[in-house]
């Protein structure tokens, strides 16, 4: 595999465990990691989030990963899954320079 | 025996406010009147970390007593502010009514009653000694009861008011609330994303809420009594109406169902038909979520006519003065209908969809003649109120006083209350329903299931709507107040913890447990210290009593205590509950029925007149020979306390070793509190 794709599939892979992380330890979603697919809906009859961890949601994924979603609006559609959330982590990095996830690891 | 009593007609004698729009009600109305919007950039604390910077603070004028602050508010200031308010607020309410003593600077009249609603919980000392604080500033010596619904609290101190009037308690109360805009509260409304950059335009474009605070109270009392002291009406209290969404913690039911419950409770309580009201003052707050579930509650009481009805909300002039924007607005009501001209809603610009068709959208108020006026407010935790104001009279109806069983009882002690946390007990619940519960909500509820079993009450169905729950508590979940706290320790005040502001509000734990057991009738949260959990059951079985529409009440009281806090004054982890029955007998228990016969509150240090009140109402002269005697005495802090000597009174009927309990607390400085159980 060409060693951009690479590092990219692994970025993305690193940055969708912690957001699992966080939906468990920050929402309290009882649930293990391995049972949130990164497709399911994450709001309403999906995983049973609501508009209050929404808000928990993106104040923890700034601190998580150093950027500035609170600012931004975006509407639910960006937010309904895990791999949307991984989208908006993304861009958000890259619209701040490259950054490597393992360094803002706590 | 159980003797029906007659219903007491209750008038207003006096008014008093303090807001945005001046530090009097007459400057109030004024400005009401010629349409001045009270919402300006805010200046008490800094807002340039945040996207809003607008508020609707109290004018300085209202200030003077206050103390000076910059930067943070504290904790302790923010106490003497809605202090400062609710003085000034107090006094013009008394002095209209006239029962104000110039010379000596206190209430002229022994034994008035004091019922405070006020939000503001998750910072100050226990609600109750800020009560007893603006009661001794007043010289008002009677009952003092705080309740605190968030942004219902005043709404639901003018109904509780009514009932202490209806039940004989007092004879004059003095009744609504104070709330003071901090920083705390408004970095939490921020962060929930409900507020509007501009200014409050209630069910217009854009949608967004705008915070304020205030100070109101009305003087109530029956209209026997203010006749014969020649007091003048300005108005009935017709009656009042709670409820619970038992939804979510922030958001209401979207179908409004929680509206109009309340809505419905207080046309019965007033004896009218919901359809035939002629002004509603809306909630109105301004904010996607509650306006059209505001609307669509409304109109499914109101029935068919109702897109005839004005419904207005003053929130776009008084901004949001949360537990005390239902006074505030009942206020402005009440001299709509003196006036005969009604508020407008201001700042409205474009309408949303699924708002009242007829929202006053104007400047200025339109001529209108107001008969019977319905003022509602919704909170977080789902607790809704509605009031009934009057022109004259109405037929108030009279529902025989029912037979109540006390039929369960349930408690989690404070080795239980530990391992609520850790064991699985949740499992019947929707999964992930109390992920975001605290001690105290999730001891609460665990005291509620054992109670609910204990009685064999299943409350499902249309029995959901029959059943409610009132509740006695000191102060929020510490440990909820913790972590909002450390939030802003740790991301700052922009970056707090929303679902730890939601809980700190008194009635998380109440909100929560309602939700989870769907108790979508009567719903309240009170405290007076000691007593709590008492005075909350006392007041269900009074609400219970005389209505009809209802199947069952819980009654409960929670304790937790704060872990490595200076406050820390010997409250133990704690949770009780009952179950009181209207003609609900359980085939299959195999016990002896423990009935309700009697109750009464009185002025605090009176236990004896609430004992003999309770012994009145259960048609004994005197105390009955086989009465074993239950007593909560010096010292005790906690909500519970009073509920302990209960337990304990059920479980002495049930073994068969009296015939007649009675039970009573004299370590409130509330109010004194007594009940009488039967065999």
């Amino acid at each position: 595999m060409d060693p951009e794709i690479s590092a990219y599939v692994e970025h993305r892979s690193a940055v969708l465990d912690q957001l699992r992380r966080l939906v468990i330890d920050t929402l309290r979603v009882k649930r293990p990691a391995a049972e949130l697919d990164p497709d399911t809906a994450l709001f309403g009859s999906g995983i049973g989030l609501d508009s209050i961890d929404a808000v928990e949601l993106v104040v923890a994924m700034d601190m998580q990963f150093d950027i500035q979603l609170a600012n931004h609006v975006f509407g639910r559609t960006e937010m309904r899954t895990l791999n949307g959330l991984v989208d908006l982590v993304l861009a958000a990095e890259a619209t701040k320079g490259a950054r490597v996830v393992e360094a803002v690891r706590p | 025996m159980i003797r029906p009593v007659p219903s007491r007609n209750v008038v207003i004698t006096g008014r008093g406010a303090v807001s945005s729009l001046g530090a009097d009600c007459r400057s109030l109305w004024e400005s009401v009147s010629a349409g001045h919007c009270g919402i300006r950039e805010i200046t008490r604390f800094d807002t340039s970390q945040f996207s809003v910077s607008t508020g609707a603070q109290a004018v300085s004028e209202a200030l003077v007593a206050a103390p000076v602050c910059t930067g943070v508010v504290t904790p302790l200031v923010s106490e003497s502010l809605c202090l400062a308010l609710a003085v000034r607020a107090l006094r013009e309410a008394l002095r209209e009514a006239g029962l104000w003593d110039e010379a000596a600077g206190v209430a002229s009249r022994r034994n008035i009653a004091f019922v405070f609603g006020t939000g503001l919980g998750e910072l100050t000392r226990p609600l109750a000694l800020l009560t007893d604080d603006l009661a001794t500033a007043s010289g008002l010596d009677g009952i003092r009861l705080t309740v605190s619904t968030a942004c219902s609290s005043s709404t639901a101190a003018i109904g509780l008011g009514l009932e202490l009037l209806a039940m004989r308690s007092a004879d004059i109360v003095v009744a609504g609330g104070a709330d003071v805009l901090t920083p705390e509260v408004f970095a939490g409304f921020h962060a929930l994303g409900v507020l509007t950059r501009t200014r409050c335009a209630p069910f217009s474009m854009p949608a967004g809420t705008t915070l304020g605070e205030g100070a109101g109270f009305f003087v109530l009392e029956t209209e026997t009594g203010a006749r014969e002291r020649a007091a003048v009406s300005l108005g009935m209290l017709a009656g009042y109406g709670l409820s619970c969404d038992a939804w979510h913690e922030t958001s209401p039911d979207p179908k409004g169902g929680g509206i109009e419950r309340a809505i419905l409770a207080a046309a019965a309580d007033a004896g009218i038909d919901p359809s035939s009201f002629d002004y509603v003052n809306a909630h109105g707050s301004g904010t996607q979520a509650n306006d059209s579930a505001e609307w669509f509650g409304i109109r499914r009481a109101l029935g068919a006519g109702a897109d005839l009805v004005p419904v207005s909300s003053t929130k776009g002039a008084l901004g949001h003065a949360q537990g005390a924007a239902g006074v505030l607005e009942a206020i402005v009501t009440l001299e709509s209908m003196r006036q005969g001209l009604i508020p407008p809603t201001l700042n409205f610009a474009l309408p949303r969809p699924n708002t009242p068709p007829d929202p006053v959208a104007s400047i200025v108020p339109r001529a209108w003649t107001v008969d019977r006026a319905l003022s509602v407010n919704s909170a977080f935790g789902g607790a809704n109120a509605a009031i009934v104001i009057t022109r004259t009279p109405t037929r108030r109806l009279e529902h025989p006083r029912r037979a109540l069983l006390l039929s369960g009882i349930g408690a989690v002690d404070s080795i239980r209350f530990g391992q609520l946390e850790q064991t699985d007990w949740t499992a019947p619940f929707p999964i992930d329903e109390l992920r975001r519960g605290d001690p105290s909500s999730r001891a609460l509820i665990a005291a509620a299931v054992c109670a609910l079993h204990d009685a064999a009450y299943r409350c499902t169905g249309e029995r959901r709507n029959r059943t409610g729950l009132f509740v006695g508590q000191r102060r929020p979940s510490p440990a909820s107040t913790g972590a909002f706290l450390d939030s802003i320790a740790t991301n700052g005040l922009p970056q707090l913890s929303a679902s730890a502001f939601a809980r700190t509000v008194l009635n998380a734990a109440a909100g929560t447990c309602a939700r989870l057991l769907s108790l979508r009738g009567p719903h309240t949260v009170v405290t007076t210290g000691a007593a709590s959990g008492l005075t909350a059951l006392i007041l269900a079985a009074e609400h219970l009593v005389r209505r009809p529409a209802l199947d069952a009440m819980l009654a409960g009281s929670v304790d937790e205590r704060p872990l490595d806090s200076p406050l820390s004054d010997d409250i133990d982890d704690a949770a009780h509950c009952v179950v009181l029955c209207a003609d609900h007998r359980d085939a299959t228990a195999a016990r002896v029925d423990v009935r309700l016969v009697g109750w009464g509150l009185a002025e605090p240090a009176a236990t004896d007149r609430a004992i003999e009140v309770a012994f009145e109402m259960a048609g004994f002269d005197g105390v009955p020979p086989g009465t074993a005697q239950f007593e909560t005495g010096e010292p005790a802090h906690g909500a519970c306390a009073s509920m302990i000597p209960l337990a304990a009174a059920v479980g002495a009927l049930r073994a068969g070793a009296c015939e007649h309990a009675v039970v009573s607390c004299t370590a409130s400085g509330a109010l004194s509190a007594a009940l009488v159980l039967s065999r």
